[in-house]
């Protein structure tokens, strides 16, 4: 979908929930709560807290929705509402949201003799299992980047909206963030070999 | 790699080494989403495997019912007389 058509879409139902129209508001959050979902979980992963802090979006969305200009997808501001409260969140809880990663590991592709055929051979539960428990053992603030760029394919620029950080900073984090998963995926297959 | 750790490397050899590996893992990130048949690269191959972690969704997701609760509660929440838009609103503020 172009970025024309999202936008055209975000307007009209903007305006839909704003004339009252049955269902409108429902179908606006049903469209984004999957979004929602990912930021507040990846920054929070308690189940409950998850589901109260995506409430806690969409009703300031609701109540707020007169702001929306119409410039910008609304994808960016359910996110950018969802970003802060999971943050704020955190905040209470006293849970650092960003850490230093440390890229000084093993080296990656040396240690992995012929990859030619690395995926279809060494892609089962326990790598599955592995990759998943070093994107859990992420900071919140990575484990967030790195959802919202592979699994909302949001781009770059949007997700600088939704956090308020700089593009470069989140180019930077992104990167650190997946070599260190690659660093761990090469380790544990060099261990398991 | 120089410079504090959320920022880009600022020396040329760093900075060519960044963009190397990035180039890399935006690569295999491509690959991966589009099916692509795995080539002979192995630092790409090892990337696609972290991609195709990174795009798996959580487990939990949300209620059925949630958007329609969430709809409900909004609807009460502007049915109150005295609401106006508080300034703090994370939405006003984010």
């Amino acid at each position: 979908m172009s970025q024309t058509t999202r936008l055209e879409e975000d307007r009209a139902l903007v305006a839909a929930v704003q004339a009252g129209t049955p269902g409108a508001f429902e179908r606006l959050v049903r469209q984004y709560q999957g979004l929602c979902w990912h930021v507040v979980q990846r920054l929070v992963r308690n189940p409950e807290d998850v589901r109260e802090l995506c409430q806690d979006t969409f009703l300031p969305v609701h109540q707020c929705l007169h702001q929306y200009r119409g410039d910008s997808p609304l994808s960016g501001w359910v996110g950018q509402v969802a970003y802060s409260m999971g943050k704020r969140h955190l905040e209470r809880k006293r849970i650092p949201l960003a850490e230093a990663l440390h890229e000084d590991g093993p080296s990656p592709a040396e240690l992995v003799p012929d990859a030619f055929d690395l995926e279809a051979t060494v892609a089962g539960d326990e790598l599955d299992r592995h990759l998943h428990a070093a994107i859990e053992a992420l900071p919140p603030l990575q484990r967030t980047l790195l959802t919202l760029y592979h699994l909302d394919e949001l781009p770059i620029g949007e997700i600088a909206t939704i956090t308020s950080l700089a593009e470069n900073t989140i180019k930077s984090h992104l990167f650190r963030s997946r070599k260190l998963l690659r660093a761990a995926l090469v380790t544990h297959m060099g261990v398991a070999a | 790699m120089t410079g504090p750790f959320n920022n880009l490397p600022s020396e040329p050899e760093d900075r060519a080494a960044f963009e190397r590996e990035w180039q890399l893992q935006e690569r295999a990130r491509r690959e991966q989403r589009e099916a692509h048949t795995a080539g002979g690269n192995p630092g790409v191959a090892e990337y696609r495997l972290v991609s195709a972690a990174l795009r798996r969704p959580p487990a939990s997701r949300p209620p059925s019912n949630f958007a329609h609760a969430v709809a409900e509660l909004a609807a009460l929440a502007h049915a109150r007389p005295r609401w106006t838009c508080a300034s703090s609103s994370a939405c006003c503020v984010a």
